[in-house]
């Protein structure tokens, strides 16, 4: 189970993230919504323990583990993962070295080079990716679309308990977004992974169904729903589905 | 260790590995010469090159610093319509360096295209660059960029992400950082020595 309780956090002086709460089930897919700059995608980094983030308050827990306690490769090796809205690029890194020598240092083992790199085919092509980029640097050269596919290659063989997908929607066409919808659901089934889904477009999630919807605003959740709420958010706007009712009208 | 391979008429790659002894060559018209040099420990070192006539030149210096440790790069363009890159990456581990990196265009000279690329990683050592472009010439394009910084820190977050621990992921920027700067042939040779050592 994933839970954070009473999160307070600042980045550069401002509070981001105030008195934030937030519990996910093992196997449930949440989606948290809001506007630009709300502090959605600090949220995924604050979990990870991104130096650059300030946490003053609060608990973010993880099977029992305060992950407060742990540095980002910890928490990494505990079966977290973030897929960020725009993965950097390192030259000189390849996909296959930063893999297999994760895999290494998390699982403490010696790795099956064959199987691993079988494994890496085969998921390229699930995910209808060049099997080139296995053996290419991370990012270098890759569209928008790619990188969000290479990152889950990298889930694939990693396979995280716990997954943060941060705008996994921007920079995909209507046919990506099918293909990766898919390819998470797929995850998701097989694994019984817990997904915090992070969006300000509800497009995502006519692909793939969470449990609940989060609305976050002024550094915490305001309102909490299923699939309904992010249909009124795409019809309304964030400012009127606020103001609704639970029977969606106006208060 | 010093390795010459003479890949084609015009053309000469001189690869050093781990050896310091000074070096004077010169580039004569019509040629061209790359100089592949790796230290798994900088030491004292001096380079010298002149170049004359259409030429091309390219110096790739790169390696560790653990101990304190001058190095000399000197080259003389006394001729028209050469290309001179000269590149270093170091990592500073332990001490001190500096690295001096004088590139002169002569008088009378044209057409010249010069180009002096200095990036360092500090750890627990730190290095200077004294990077100087001595231009007396006003047909010449010349340029140098010298960076001295730790490691990118989104790039240790996103190592660090996937579950490399900070050690590991340092050693993988650290890597990347000088192979980058080589050829393929080169690295291989680097890797051979190493696996001759381990």
């Amino acid at each position: 189970m994933f839970k954070i309780m009473g999160l307070t956090a600042k980045v550069d002086n401002n509070i981001i993230l105030n008195d934030f709460n937030m519990e996910i089930n093992d196997g449930e897919i949440h989606v948290i919504m809001g506007h630009n700059g709300v502090g959605k995608s600090t949220l995924c980094k604050i979990i990870m323990n991104d130096e650059n983030y300030d946490i003053l308050n609060g608990k973010i827990l993880f099977n029992g583990k305060n992950l407060r306690d742990l540095k980002t490769y910890e928490i990494a090796r505990e079966g977290i993962m973030l897929i960020s809205q725009n993965p950097i690029a390192i030259e000189g890194v390849t996909n296959a070295e930063v893999l297999r020598t994760a895999l290494r240092e998390t699982r403490n083992d010696k790795i099956n080079i064959f199987d691993f790199n079988k494994k890496m085919e085969e998921v390229c092509d699930k995910l209808k990716l060049s099997r080139d980029f296995i053996h290419k640097d991370i990012n270098v050269g890759a569209s928008g679309g790619e990188r969000k596919k290479i990152e889950l290659l990298h889930m694939a063989i990693l396979e995280p308990k716990f997954i943060m997908l941060d705008e996994i929607d921007s920079g995909l066409d209507v046919d990506a977004i099918k293909d990766v919808a898919s390819f998470i659901n797929e995850y998701h089934k097989e694994t019984k992974c817990s997904i915090l889904i992070i969006t300000h477009h509800p497009n995502i999630i006519d692909y793939i169904k969470p449990n609940y919807v989060h609305i976050l605003d002024e550094g915490h959740i305001v309102k909490t729903g299923d699939y309904l709420l992010a249909k009124q958010i795409e019809k309304y706007g964030f400012v009127s589905t606020n103001a609704m009712t639970e029977d969606g009208n106006h208060e | 260790m010093v390795i010459m391979n003479k890949l084609y008429k015009d053309r000469k790659v001189i690869n050093i590995i781990d050896d310091n002894t000074n070096l004077k060559i010169e580039v004569e018209k019509d040629n061209m010469i790359i100089i592949n040099c790796f230290f798994d420990n900088i030491q004292d070192m001096q380079i010298d090159v002149k170049q004359f006539d259409d030429s091309y030149l390219v110096i790739n210096y790169a390696g560790f610093i653990r101990e304190n440790a001058n190095v000399n790069i000197n080259v003389d363009v006394i001729g028209n319509n050469n290309k001179t890159v000269v590149n270093t990456r170091t990592i500073s581990q332990k001490n001190h360096a500096t690295f001096e990196v004088k590139i002169k265009a002569n008088e009378s000279t044209q057409n010249n295209d010069i180009i002096e690329d200095l990036k360092a990683i500090n750890e627990e050592g730190t290095v200077t660059f004294l990077p100087v472009l001595q231009v007396d010439t006003k047909e010449v394009n010349a340029s140098h960029f010298a960076t001295i910084g730790g490691f990118d820190k989104n790039e240790l977050f996103y190592l660090e992400s996937k579950g490399l621990s900070t050690n590991k992921a340092k050693d993988i920027l650290k890597r990347s950082f000088i192979e980058n700067l080589f050829s393929d042939n080169f690295l291989k040779m680097l890797n051979d020595r190493k696996e001759e050592h381990e």
